[in-house]
C-alpha cells in the first residue's frame, strides 16, 4: 500500500516567499496540489534580518498554500541561501582493512567519517556533505565497493552556514508548529530541476539569480563539485538603475522589467523610453542606452565574480553542458548572451520539468521550490552521514550525492 | 579552527513555538478544535458501540438464536378488565412448547378482537422467548337476557358504546348490580354477531349520574326500558323508563340528567317526610315539574 505524505516546500527569498504543497504517494509519484506566495519582509540578501516580519510573511504564505491545497502540511523542506553559506573541500584517506585488499562497506564508512569530521569554527554548522568521488590507489572511481586496492580516498564538498542564521530560519518554520524535515541550499535545489542528468554528467554550471543573492553549483560526472552564494542579485541591477537614472526604486524596478537588457543592444540604443509611459506629471524620457549600460554592467560584474570564484572550473572542457541560468532574474532579456560573453561557454535559461503542468510554475523563479519538492520525494529524511534506504535510478543518484556512501 | 565536535544543522533545537505569529496561532487553534471534535465524535461512536454491546445487547437477538427453536418462556398479559391468562391460553391455544417464531401474532390479534368483550388487542414478541398480549376490554353498564334459535337463555352484557357481548370472568356480584335492559330488539350482523345498540352512551350517563348522586335509589333499579328511546335524543317523545324495587316506574327525558336526578332526590325526600310509601310512578320528563302518581291519591299515610 502506498503511503501518502503532504510535503511543503518553502523558499524564503529576498523578494518573495514561495510555498508549494506536494502530495507524495509512495516513492515515485509527486503531485503539486497547492501553491502560494507572499511578498517577503524582514529578509535581506537571503538572510533573515527581522524574525517577526519574516515569520509573518512566511506563515501567511504557508496558510494560503494549505488553503489552496485543502490539506495540512505534514513536514517542510526548506531552502537555504545567503552570503553566510560557505563551502570547503575535505579529503579522507584510509588503508583498506581486509587482508585480501577488497574494499568493503566498513572501509567506505571509515573513509567517509574521516572526510566529514572536520571541526568547524564556532557558530558554524554543516548543511551538506556532498560526495565528490572516490579514488582507489589514486585512480578515480564512482563506486569502489568490492574493488581491490590498498588505499581508499574520498573527497567531500562540505557546505556550512552561520548557526544563528540557520536557527532563525528554523524558528520561522517551528513557530508555525511544523518541524523542518530537511534543509537544502538553493543552488542544489534549483540544480535538481534546471539541469538534466546528461548535462550534470557532462559538466554544467547552474546559476540561480535571485533578487538578493545569486547561488551557483558546478556539476561534473553527475556530482556536485562546487557550490557558492554571491550577495548580488536582481535588486542590485534595480538599485543601480535607480541611482544611475535618478529615479526611485519602484520605478527602477518597473524600468528593469519593461526595458532592461543584459547586453548593450545597438539596434535601439539611441531610442528613449518614458518612465511611466502615460505622460503624467513626472513622466520623463530615458535613454535606452543608459538602461542597457547599467544593466549590462551589473550583469557582467555578477558573472565576473562567479568566474573569479570558480576559476579554472569555467571552461569549455569542464562545462560541455554549458551554463544554465535560473531564478527570477533569468527573465532578463539577452542574459544568456551576456553569460556567453563573460564565460565563453554556451548558456541557456532553465526550463522546469515537463511534469510541472501549472503554467505559472514553468517560470524559472520557481526552480528552487520545485527542486525542493523533487528532493523531498527522493529523500524523505537523509542524515548527514547517509540515507536510511538505498536509492536507485536518477533520484537515487541525486540522493547519493549527499549520502556519501 | 577550534577542536570542538562538528555540528550539523539537524543538531540545532527545533520545536520552539514561542516566536509564533497570529496566523500560526489561529491555525493551531483550528487544528486543536478539529482534532478535539474528531476525538469526541470517535469517543461517541465507540461509546455507542460499547453501550449497544453491553447494555442493549441482551435485547438484540443473535441470528443463530432466531434460527433455533425457541419455546414461549413467558406470556405477559396486560388488561384493563377481568380477563386472565388462563382464559387467554384457552382462547389462543398456546402451550409451553409453542415455538415463538412460529406464532402468527396477527392471527392472535384477530382472534382476540373477535371476542365482543375485547375492544382492542395488541400482540408482540420480545425475543428470545416472551409473548406480550395487551387488551382493552368493554365495561358493561347493563345486562340482558335473550334466547338463541334453540330457545336457550343467553345472558348478555351491554357496554357503554352499545356493544353487546357475553361477559367472561365477571364476578356474579358485580353483574347482579347491573340493571337489565328492556324494550330493545337485538339485530344480528351477517356473521351472526349482535349489532351494537344505539343510545347506550346516553343511558350509561343516566345510570352513572344516579349511581353517584343517589346510590341507595340506584341500587333498587332493576330494568331500564328503552321502549320509547331509539337512541335519538332529538325526538320529542324520547323517554327512558326505569323499573325499580321501590317505585314501579321512573320516567326520564334523555337530557339534563343532573337536573332530573336532583328533582327526583327532592321528591323522594319530600315523600319520605310525608311518610308515604305508595308511589307508583314519577315522571321527570317535564321541563320544570314532575308528575308523581300514588296508589291511593288520598290514601292513608304511614
Amino acid at each position: 500500500m502506498s503511503q501518502k505524505k503532504i510535503i511543503g516546500a518553502v523558499e524564503i527569498g529576498t523578494s518573495k516567499v514561495v510555498v508549494l504543497v506536494g502530495e507524495i504517494l509512495g516513492r515515485n509519484s509527486l503531485n503539486i496540489i497547492g501553491m502560494a506566495q507572499t511578498t517577503s519582509m524582514g529578509v535581506k540578501k537571503g538572510e533573515v534580518t527581522n524574525l517577526k516580519s519574516a515569520s509573518d510573511s512566511t506563515h501567511t504564505a504557508i496558510v494560503a498554500a494549505e488553503k489552496s491545497a485543502g490539506v495540512s502540511i505534514d513536514s517542510i523542506y526548506l531552502s537555504c541561501s545567503g552570503r553566510h553559506l560557505d563551502g570547503f573541500s575535505t579529503t579522507g584517506k584510509v588503508a583498506v582493512s581486509s587482508s585480501d585488499n577488497v574494499i568493503n562497506r566498513a572501509d567506505l564508512q571509515r573513509v567517509g567519517e574521516m572526510a566529514r569530521t572536520k571541526a568547524l569554527p564556532l557558530q558554524r554548522v554543516y548543511i551538506h556533505h556532498i560526495l565528490g568521488g572516490y579514488k582507489v590507489d589514486g585512480q578515480p572511481t564512482k563506486n569502489p565497493l568490492g574493488m581491490a586496492g590498498e588505499q581508499l580516498e574520498v573527497q567531500y564538498w562540505n557546505v556550512n552556514a552561520d548557526q544563528r542564521k540557520i536557527s532563525d530560519q528554523l524558528h520561522i518554520i517551528n513557530g508555525f508548529g511544523i518541524k523542518v524535515d530537511d534543509m537544502i541550499i538553493s543552488s542544489i535545489a534549483s540544480g535538481c530541476v534546471a539541469a538534466s542528468e546528461e548535462e550534470r554528467d557532462k559538466g554544467v554550471l547552474v546559476i540561480d539569480i535571485g533578487c538578493g543573492t545569486t547561488d551557483f553549483a558546478v556539476y561534473k560526472d553527475g556530482i556536485i563539485l562546487r557550490t557558492g552564494v554571491i550577495g548580488v542579485g536582481g535588486d542590485h541591477i534595480t538599485n543601480d538603475l535607480a541611482i544611475g537614472l535618478r529615479i526611485n526604486y519602484k520605478n527602477a524596478e518597473s524600468i528593469k522589467h519593461r526595458f532592461g537588457k543584459a547586453i548593450v543592444d545597438s539596434s535601439d540604443k539611441n531610442d528613449t523610453v518614458l518612465l511611466f509611459g502615460d505622460l503624467t506629471i513626472g513622466d520623463a524620457p530615458i535613454s535606452r542606452s543608459s538602461i542597457y549600460k547599467i544593466t549590462h554592467a551589473r550583469v557582467e560584474e555578477l558573472f565576473n565574480i562567479i568566474h573569479n570564484k570558480l576559476g579554472s572550473l569555467i571552461s569549455t572542457q569542464n562545462l560541455p553542458g554549458g551554463i544554465i541560468i535560473t531564478g527570477g532574474s533569468a527573465r532578463l532579456p539577452h542574459l544568456c548572451e551576456a553569460a556567453r560573453q563573460a564565460f565563453n561557454v554556451n548558456a541557456r535559461v532553465a526550463q522546469n520539468p515537463a511534469w510541472v503542468t501549472n503554467p505559472e510554475l514553468k517560470a524559472p523563479e520557481y526552480s528552487t521550490v520545485i527542486g525542493l519538492l523533487q528532493y523531498a520525494m527522493t529523500a524523505q529524511r537523509p542524515d548527514s552521514g547517509g540515507r536510511k534506504k538505498k536509492n536507485t535510478g536518477w533520484f537515487g543518484k541525486m540522493a547519493g550525492i549527499f549520502a556519501g556512501n | 579552527m577550534s577542536n570542538r565536535k562538528q555540528l550539523d544543522w539537524r543538531d540545532l533545537p527545533q520545536g520552539n513555538r514561542k516566536k509564533t505569529t497570529k496566523v500560526a496561532r489561529r491555525r493551531r487553534w483550528l487544528r486543536v478544535c478539529k482534532t478535539s471534535g474528531l476525538t469526541l465524535l470517535l469517543c461517541a461512536l465507540v461509546g455507542g458501540f460499547v453501550y449497544s454491546l453491553y447494555f442493549a445487547g441482551s435485547s438484540i437477538p443473535q441470528m443463530d438464536d432466531l434460527s433455533r427453536h425457541q419455546p414461549v418462556r413467558q406470556v405477559t398479559f396486560i388488561t384493563d378488565g377481568v380477563l386472565d391468562e388462563t382464559w387467554l391460553f384457552r382462547k389462543i391455544g398456546l402451550t409451553s412448547q409453542t415455538d415463538i417464531s412460529s406464532i402468527d401474532i396477527q392471527a392472535i390479534k384477530n382472534t382476540l378482537e373477535s371476542v365482543g368483550q375485547i375492544k382492542e388487542a395488541s400482540v408482540s414478541r420480545n425475543l428470545p422467548g416472551e409473548l406480550i398480549v395487551s387488551v382493552r376490554e368493554c365495561s358493561p353498564v347493563l345486562r340482558a337476557v335473550t334466547a338463541d334459535d334453540k330457545g336457550r337463555r343467553i345472558r348478555l352484557l351491554i357496554a357503554r358504546d352499545g356493544t353487546v357481548f357475553e361477559g367472561i370472568n365477571y364476578p356474579a356480584k358485580a353483574l347482579r348490580s347491573l340493571p337489565y335492559i328492556g324494550g330493545v330488539r337485538f339485530s344480528t350482523a351477517e356473521d351472526g354477531s349482535i349489532l351494537p345498540i344505539k343510545g347506550m352512551d346516553v343511558v350509561a350517563e343516566l345510570l352513572e349520574t344516579a349511581r353517584i348522586r343517589m346510590p341507595e335509589i340506584y341500587s333498587t333499579w332493576t330494568v331500564v326500558s328503552c321502549d320509547r328511546f331509539s337512541g335519538d335524543v332529538s325526538k320529542p317523545d324520547a323517554l327512558i323508563k326505569i323499573k325499580s324495587k321501590l317505585i314501579e316506574e321512573l320516567t326520564f327525558k334523555p337530557e339534563n340528567f343532573d337536573l332530573q336526578i336532583e328533582r327526583l332526590a327532592e321528591i323522594i325526600q319530600f315523600v319520605q317526610a310525608e311518610h308515604r310509601t305508595d308511589i307508583l310512578s314519577i315522571d321527570l320528563s317535564y321541563a320544570d315539574q314532575a308528575v308523581v302518581s300514588y296508589a291511593d291519591p288520598r290514601g292513608p299515610r304511614s
